[in-house]
């Protein structure tokens, strides 16, 4: 044991003493934010020998849950406490929370898609070039009742007495935060409905990292105490032609540099284009395996996962045809089918059913929210349809040209599981109405 | 079934009227037939076509099938090669374009005749000069048509690629060459026509070697042999229609059932 980890050892063990500390959750940080881990009792944690776990690099690559992806090769994973990341947690008596790095087991290398590693390497990259790097996060979530529907729907950006019903809830998780070693600087009611933010004090930019995990988790935590669900999800967009969208896709996938501003984005993109851009040489199969043979992929991998996602999307019956073969929907579905089998973080949609007649549309955005609800990606939509934006999203932002902007926020009151009926349901058409409205106060004759 | 009758029928209708024609040149003509031998001097009436296509004459003919057949290949082959690479190459960098379709151009509508004297000069009157003329006449199909078949790539199919980061050699592999492959096709189709044309032409310039159809022509054209004159020319046509029934066959092979044109 080095000097600085016996030194981090007895503050640890010094802690724990004054804060009666029984419990220490051992935090490992998946590819999505997401916190796993293990709860060790204060005895065992401060033997400092860490824990194992199975199989979770698998489930960081597929990202999806374990029962869903056939476990194939199973590596386990040495979870060692990062001693200087503990706190006394601020969710409750007696806890201690730290965040550990992952190990391959047998060889005792870093886990290279940790994203804890992954920070780490670049940080030393910079400490090597002799600067250290300092980051501040803008963190923004909203509020809902379990119902899906948002606690308050008018607009209050900065409204000091709009926030005051929800400054209770506000002001305990500032205080869990604050107990966890977090720095507040401050909280303000946001754009949308039921939006707030909480601003993190600048730090070194590993803390950060850490501070950022369990923010999202304190947040959650404190939320459920409420029974509130809060949320950090994406929006879908609508608006008349020439407002910007495509350029803003552009933009959210890189495509396209902006011009001024900054843009923010994390994780892989998917684009799924208004047209269905397949290659006409290529058969639906080889069509849908293009991306993952164009990262180099593993051809068994490949035909492993493009068999999965086909079965998905039902076109396995036609993975050997050609596209001039195939309707509008089936090429459409190929294109889906592309996108899916990357498993992205995000999926940017630029009116991909536009094309479609009105049945084939419907079926496919039936198809589509089942698709995505089995999956963690986040999704940005541009379409001009209400019908399909009220359908498939939570959030609708309605635009308006030149310059673009978005001028209005819609959130959805509809839950996860939605079928075609919702479409004939009355809440719907009020929902859709109001959308119409806005559009058409945007756009007079 | 009307149609298809329309759509067969409409060749052999053309072909019929054709020798009807030829017939009646042959037969109004003055002077068509020797008053001593009754031999047809300048056209032969088609059933007379084959008098004279004997032993000897009939070698001749072949041989310098097989000569020309070998120039227009060699020509076409590395027109193909040449006139592809360049195409490709003009595709990846404006600058390159630029650089390089004036002298494309100017190398297309330069007649031939005027720069024989300096190949003459430059490589001899031999079967070099003549594979030369073969690739000046046919490669322009091949670069415009490379050319424009890469530039007519839908963007978002680029888009699609430059999401995955790939590399300039990937997206030439695997998108650009393949999309570009129908009219690269059609290019040299058309070149292979053309290639033709360059070889035999050739040969009335490029005398030395081994000449084929075009210098036979001009040797049956001055010992007043018009029958097997008109036989040369049809194996000429021939091999033009080899060449092209060729390369469509090749088409149908590469591009297989994806594309439209040969889908259809």
């Amino acid at each position: 044991m080095s000097q600085t980890q016996s030194a981090d050892l007895k503050r640890v063990a010094d802690l724990c003493e004054k804060y009666n500390i029984h419990t220490v959750e051992c935090i490992i940080v998946d590819n999505w934010g997401v916190p796993r881990g293990k709860r060790l009792p204060t005895e065992q944690f401060l033997r400092n020998e860490g824990y194992g776990i199975a199989n979770v690099v698998h489930t960081w690559q597929a990202r999806c849950e374990i029962e869903v992806t056939p476990v194939q090769e199973v590596k386990d994973i040495h979870v060692q406490p990062d001693l200087s990341s503990f706190r006394v947690a601020g969710w409750g008596e007696g806890i201690g929370v730290v965040l550990c790095d992952t190990y391959t087991a047998d060889t005792h290398q870093p886990v290279d898609i940790d994203p804890r590693q992954m920070l780490k390497k670049t940080l030393k990259k910079f400490s090597d070039l002799g600067y250290s790097v300092n980051a501040a996060t803008e963190l923004e979530f909203y509020l809902f009742n379990p119902d899906g529907t948002p606690l308050f729907t008018s607009l209050q950006c900065y409204g000091i007495n709009k926030g005051a019903e929800l400054e209770p809830i506000i002001l305990e998780i500032r205080e869990a935060l604050r107990k966890t070693g977090m720095l507040v600087e401050a909280s303000n009611v946001e754009y949308g409905p039921a939006q707030i933010e909480i601003n993190l004090r600048y730090s070194e930019a590993m803390k950060m990292a850490d501070d950022t995990v369990l923010y999202k988790y304190i947040v959650r935590l404190v939320a459920q105490k409420h029974g509130l669900v809060a949320s950090f999800m994406a929006k879908p967009i609508l608006g008349e032609s020439g407002c910007g969208k495509s350029t803003l896709l552009r933009m959210a996938s890189g495509l396209l540099a902006q011009t001024s501003g900054t843009l923010s984005r994390a994780g892989t993109v998917q684009f799924v284009f208004q047209d269905s851009t397949l290659l006409p040489w290529r058969t639906v199969r080889k069509n849908v395996a293009l991306n993952l043979e164009l990262q180099k992929l593993d051809q068994q991998m490949i035909d492993e996962r493009v068999t999965a996602v086909l079965n998905l999307v039902g076109l396995l019956d036609s993975a050997e045809k050609l596209p001039r073969q195939l309707s509008g929907g089936m090429k459409m579905r190929t294109s889906l089918a592309r996108s899916l089998v990357c498993e992205p973080d995000l999926f940017l949609f630029d009116e991909p059913f536009a094309a479609l007649d009105e049945f084939t549309r419907e079926r496919l955005n039936v198809e589509l929210r089942t698709m995505l609800a089995t999956r963690k990606a986040g999704s940005l939509f541009v379409t001009h349809s209400i019908a399909e934006a009220v359908f498939l999203s939570h959030r609708v932002l309605v635009m308006s040209p030149r310059p673009g902007t978005i001028v209005k926020e819609f959130i959805i009151p509809f839950g996860r599981d939605r079928d075609q009926d919702l479409r004939y349901s009355s809440e719907f058409a009020h929902v859709s109405g109001e959308i119409a409205q806005t559009l058409r106060e945007l756009a007079p004759l | 079934m009307k149609r298809r009758l329309i759509n067969a029928a409409g060749p052999v209708v053309v072909f019929m009227v054709f020798i009807g024609l030829w017939y009646l040149v042959a037969y109004s003509l003055h002077n068509n037939f020797s008053p001593a031998s009754g031999k047809p001097m300048i056209i032969p009436p088609p059933h007379r076509l084959f008098e004279d296509f004997n032993g000897p004459i009939r070698e001749r003919i072949f041989t310098a099938l097989l000569i020309s057949t070998r120039t227009a290949i060699t020509g076409l082959a590395l027109s193909a090669v040449i006139g592809i690479t360049v195409g490709i190459a003009m595709s990846q960098a404006k600058w390159i374009e630029r650089s390089l379709w004036p002298h494309l151009i100017a190398l297309q509508v330069t007649p031939i005749i005027a720069i024989v004297p300096l190949m003459i000069r430059l490589i001899g009157a031999n079967f070099t000069a003549r594979v030369t003329v073969t690739v000046i006449i046919s490669i322009f199909p091949i670069v415009s048509n490379t050319l424009f078949g890469i530039q007519s790539v839908h963007p978002a199919l680029h888009d699609l690629f430059r999401l995955q980061r790939s590399s300039r050699w990937v997206v030439l592999r695997k998108l650009q060459i393949p999309a570009a492959s129908p009219a690269i096709f059609t290019g040299l189709r058309v070149a292979a026509g053309l290639a033709v044309i360059g070889a035999i032409v050739g040969d009335f310039f490029f005398t030395k070697g081994d000449p084929g159809l075009g210098q036979l022509i001009t040797f049956f054209f001055l010992n007043n042999l018009s029958g097997p004159m008109f036989i040369t020319a049809l194996f000429a046509t021939g091999l033009g229609l080899m060449l092209f029934i060729c390369f469509g066959v090749l088409n149908r092979l590469v591009i297989g059932r994806w594309h439209e044109s040969v889908a259809r």
